[in-house]
């Protein structure tokens, strides 16, 4: 999901658009905490890379941290898709229900 | 931008703990990114709820991490490697070069204080190099373990034993404050190294 979400978010993907999109997208109330934990480990995975931007004073002199995929996270993301449009197929989800 | 009241800055204290982390400082800039639209959308006292909130939720998402649960722990296992390995070769070491001298009781409080300081030096070093980025957290745990073990210990021999002699709560006190001091020496030297390498 964070991959999507920044992968959505193009070159604005920062923790707060990050949170938000998550919030109105997938309706995740997720911590700004945890994002940044999963966002470290997905750059260690050489997943998403990162830059900082210039601080403002809405942020309390605080900088951004942008970050957008890698060649090799798109290529887990489409991966991904296909491992679930595969498993999918055949399927019929209605109400949370699993019918074969 | 229109001026409006800044985030409760106090309730941050409950994140100081994780003030070493690289991602600390966009976690804090995020947070008041998100009060100030709050404090524009909602008015301030909504905006602050919300911030108390999300300072908790942060302290319980940075506090269920491995490294965190690691750095919690780590004190303990340094605890047990100094009891059954460390402390028994020093004391050895300092007994072989000692000699006949060796049972004055200044040559006991000496060689004890030599191998707090060697020990704690040598994890403190090993410990912050094998977790780099989280030193701060790492000395809180390791000093708060080892008062917290003192303290337990010193009660336990209140209650069911009746009472505990002065040289060994001075022993207690010494191995409780001095270790996490020298713990945290040897883990400064490596997070300032650090930094100045990174600078560099």
């Amino acid at each position: 999901m964070l991959l999507l979400a920044v992968l959505r978010l193009g070159e604005q993907a920062y923790g707060v658009t990050i949170r938000r999109e998550l919030l109105t997208k997938a309706k995740k109330d997720v911590a700004i905490g945890a994002i940044y934990t999963g966002l470290d480990r997905l750059e260690r995975k050489g997943f998403v890379e990162s830059w900082l931007g210039d601080p403002t004073a809405a942020r309390g002199g605080r900088a951004k941290r942008y970050y957008r995929l890698t060649a090799s996270g798109v290529k887990i993301l489409n991966e991904t898709q296909h491992a679930i449009q595969g498993l999918m197929v055949g399927l019929k989800l209605a109400r949370g229900n699993v019918y074969a | 931008m229109p001026e409006i009241a800044a985030a409760p800055i106090w309730i941050l204290l409950l994140l100081w703990p994780f003030q070493g982390e690289p991602c600390y400082p966009q976690i804090e800039g995020d947070l008041n990114e998100e009060f100030y639209g709050q404090a524009l959308e909602h008015g301030i006292p909504a905006a602050r709820r919300w911030y108390y909130r999300e300072i908790c939720r942060n302290l319980w998402a940075l506090t269920w991490r491995w490294t965190t649960i690691l750095v919690i722990v780590l004190p303990v296992l340094c605890d047990e490697l100094n009891k059954s390995l460390l402390m028994p070769l020093t004391g050895s070491m300092i007994r072989l070069l000692c000699g006949p001298f060796f049972p004055s009781i200044s040559w006991i409080v000496f060689g004890l204080l030599v191998n707090l300081t060697f020990v704690g030096l040598f994890l403190g070093v090993i410990c912050s190099e094998a977790l780099r980025g989280h030193e701060r957290l790492l000395r809180i745990a390791f000093a708060a373990y080892s008062l917290g073990i003192a303290t337990l210990i010193m009660l336990s021999y209140e209650y069911f034993q009746g009472s505990i002699t002065i040289g060994r709560v001075w022993l207690l006190c010494l191995r409780s404050i001095w270790m996490p001091v020298c713990f945290s020496i040897g883990s400064i030297w490596v997070e300032r190294h650090h930094r100045r390498h990174r600078a560099a």
